[in-house]
């Protein structure tokens, strides 16, 4: 009687059963990530902050006895002094900038964070992605910044000379901060688009894990997979069934 | 990963206890008409091998036993077959609420009280007889290991073509071994979605080590999404 029981039974996943599942929980599913794209888009409206962009380009002007090599070691140079980790031209900008909007109180870290350079051949391209609506005015006060840097001054015994000679008087603006471009419009159905993925990566999980985790007997073939015995019937679950009308007939043929 | 199985049953929808009925009609065209129809022929064939008393078992309390026996006697008498139905789950009879009998005088009263024959068969409405368990048992096994028990049955299988036997389950009470000694076969519930495997493993076990035959299992409580065979129109 015990060899009834199947020794290689016992499975209880396969991918059939999780299309099973899958198709069983469709709803489940859609629903989950309706919702999930909806969060997004309340998470994305009302929760991210609006961010601005704005973009400006420098050039390291070398003039007629420079070669073109010098210029681009210059504009490396010069994007390596506006890297993070050195504060001077940071601090300068915020301060500068502070004192001039007493509103705006952006910190060293907030702009070390939003502000970017990049060096291409003796162009500088300086972008700005900032909460602050005046992230074009940041960029300008920057690049004034750098350009004070690259120019200033020492005067020793009377004699006032450049304090870094070889960018003296080599660094421009080509153009001045863009009006900053505000993501307001886009973050909502970037973080919809976000957020449905999650959802329908989330909800297949959930669905994975519940075929999974389920230690039950689902359906006839399951049963019969584990043990030798015949399923003679299978019965639907009553909460399926329309009780009163089956009553109803029940007593009809009483 | 057995501690994070046992968490999934946190979040699984207990199954409300909707009592057992009498859910199928004469010529009925539901699924589950057509189910206990399937079910009534395997039975009929069992029947045919010259076997006459079949006892339904589950692994535990709530996986539509007593439902399950109900409805395949009212589908064996709609098929003109004498059908008896006893209730031998002493700790929670359910056949006379089934059928709407009188639970008093029963097996009980038969084995412990001498009670005549007679007015322990309680005719139906569906044409089905029942034997409730009247009086309360306390000793099941004193009872159903008694030569009074091994009479009716014997006197029952001369008079009737099937006797369907509701017994306890398996897990909760030891009563099958008893009844084991009345029965041609055993008839098995598994509930879907429902009864952890390793419960139905340990009763197969339990009842492999009978000496009847397991003639068949019925899966009850299906969701009609998992196993639906749509034929009639």
């Amino acid at each position: 009687m015990e060899d009834m029981i199947r020794e290689d039974g016992g499975s209880q996943f396969t991918l059939q059963a999780l299309f099973k599942e899958l198709k069983k929980k469709l709803l489940l599913v859609v629903a989950i990530v309706l919702l999930c794209t909806a969060a997004g888009g309340v998470f994305g409206a009302f929760v991210v902050d609006t961010k601005y962009t704005s973009n400006a380009t420098m050039i390291v002007n070398v003039g007629n006895e420079g070669t073109l090599a010098e210029a681009q070691s210059l504009a490396t140079a010069l994007k390596s002094i506006t890297e993070p980790e050195n504060d001077a031209i940071y601090n300068s900008t915020i301060t500068t900038f502070n004192a001039k909007h007493p509103d705006s109180k952006i910190t060293l870290e907030e702009l070390k964070s939003s502000v970017s350079v990049t060096s291409n051949s003796m162009l500088l391209n300086l972008t700005i992605v900032s909460t602050n609506a005046e992230a074009n005015l940041i960029l300008d006060e920057f690049m004034r910044q750098i350009r004070r840097f690259a120019n200033e001054e020492v005067t020793n015994d009377g004699v006032t000379t450049y304090r870094y000679p070889l960018f003296a008087e080599k660094v421009d603006v080509i153009s001045y901060a863009s009006k900053p471009v505000s993501d307001a419009k886009t973050k909502v159905f970037k973080h919809m688009a976000l957020f449905f993925i999650v959802g329908a990566f989330g909800s297949m999980l959930l669905v994975l894990l519940s075929v999974l985790l389920n230690n039950t007997y689902a359906d006839k073939s399951s049963f019969e997979r584990d043990y030798d015995i015949d399923v003679l019937a299978t019965l639907e679950d009553i909460r399926f069934l329309d009780l009163e009308d089956a009553a109803q007939k029940a007593e009809e043929v009483v | 990963m057995n501690k994070m199985k046992n968490l999934t049953g946190l979040f699984r929808k207990k199954r409300p206890n909707l009592g057992a009925k009498i859910m199928i009609t004469k010529g009925g065209r539901t699924s589950l008409d057509e189910s206990y129809n399937r079910l009534k022929d395997n039975v009929l064939h069992f029947g045919a091998l010259g076997k006459k008393v079949l006892q339904v078992e589950a692994s535990i309390a709530g996986e539509g036993k007593t439902t399950l026996v109900a409805n395949l006697g009212v589908s064996l008498a709609f098929n003109d077959k004498k059908v008896v139905v006893i209730d031998l789950d002493f700790r929670n009879p359910e056949i006379s609420k089934v059928f709407g009998v009188d639970e008093a005088i029963g097996v009980g009263d038969y084995v412990l009280e001498d009670a005549p024959l007679e007015p322990i068969i309680k005719s139906t409405a569906y044409g089905v007889d029942v034997i409730t368990r009247g009086r309360v048992v306390y000793n099941s096994s004193f009872v159903l290991d008694s030569k009074k028990m091994a009479e009716l049955i014997d006197v029952l299988k001369e008079k009737y073509d099937f006797i369907l036997l509701d017994c306890p389950p398996v897990l909760m009470m030891s009563d099958y071994m008893h009844i084991a000694k009345y029965s041609d076969g055993i008839l098995y519930t598994v509930s879907a979605n429902f009864v952890k495997r390793s419960a139905v493993r340990d009763s197969l076990v339990l009842l492999s080590k009978l000496q009847v035959p397991i003639v068949g299992s019925v899966m009850t409580g299906v969701n009609p999404s998992d196993a639906f065979y749509g034929y009639s129109k």
